[in-house]
């Protein structure tokens, strides 16, 4: 998938842990590791709204496209 | 999180199903001690020649066992219905052991409808091989029972693929943080 998940350098950059993080959004330490690795199999806007507010980001600072070769937006633009 | 009403339902309900499974055969033992009672109620048993003089020991025995096969089906089915709400007791609504066990409920209620009318056949021979020539019999009755058995266990196994589809909802939703 093209979705780059970047939790961990925000969080590295803001100095937080996880589990604080986990603890102030309401999911399991468990389901913050998932996110960080991209294993998630999508994220509710009300999550998102709780980490940017916890670590005073934007969403594209944790969320970014990096198209692969593989991606069918590349095939389309090619042809 | 399962809520307490589901949680309690389900601990009846194992119970209630674990009660049946245990009493079943005690059920059908009961029903081929006094057989010259419960025989006229039985399906297709009515038209029958009966002499309970002729029903032995050894016929009583040959009856029980020949009634015990549907009856197995049966105890099979309270026991993957008591499983069910063991799970649904501990708070396991969608996953896979509900589905397997929902699908075997409805797979034991298929093979019960087919097999209670071909014991209750069997039996109507059982009860009539001592007779005189002439007034031994065969009955075969479908009973209305019967039909509305064979309905409901195709309704679970329907049951069944929905629950399928919903546990992998879950899944799906699980995997969303």
């Amino acid at each position: 998938m093209a979705i780059v998940v970047n939790l961990d350098v925000m969080l590295a950059k803001r100095k937080v842990k996880s589990k604080d993080l986990a603890r102030y959004v309401g999911i399991t330490e468990q389901n913050i590791s998932l996110l960080k690795s991209g294993k998630v199999k999508g994220i509710r806007f009300s999550t998102l709204d709780r980490i940017c507010g916890y670590l005073d980001c934007q969403p594209g600072e944790i969320l970014e496209y990096t198209p692969t070769e593989d991606d069918p937006e590349n095939e389309t633009q090619t042809t | 999180m399962t809520t307490p009403k589901i949680v309690g339902i389900s601990r009846v309900m194992r119970l209630f199903c674990l009660v049946l499974f245990l009493a079943t055969p005690f059920a059908v033992a009961l029903v081929w001690w006094k057989i010259e009672f419960f025989l006229p109620q039985m399906p297709g048993m009515g038209g029958l020649s009966i002499h309970p003089e002729r029903i032995g020991p050894g016929t009583r025995l040959l009856g029980f066992v020949v009634h015990m096969i549907p009856a197995a089906v049966a105890m099979y089915g309270f026991q993957e219905l008591r499983r069910l709400f063991e799970l649904y007791a501990n708070g396991e609504i969608f996953s896979l052991g509900c589905v397997k066990h929902l699908k075997n409920f409805a797979r034991a209620l298929l093979v019960y409808a087919v097999a209670s009318p071909a014991a209750m056949a069997a039996i109507s021979m059982v009860i009539t091989m001592n007779n005189p020539p002439g007034e031994r019999a065969l009955s075969i009755t479908i009973s209305s029972n019967d039909l509305v058995t064979l309905f409901v266990g195709g309704v679970f196994v329907a049951i069944a693929r929905v629950m399928a589809e919903g546990h992998r909802l879950a899944e799906d939703n699980a995997a969303i943080v």
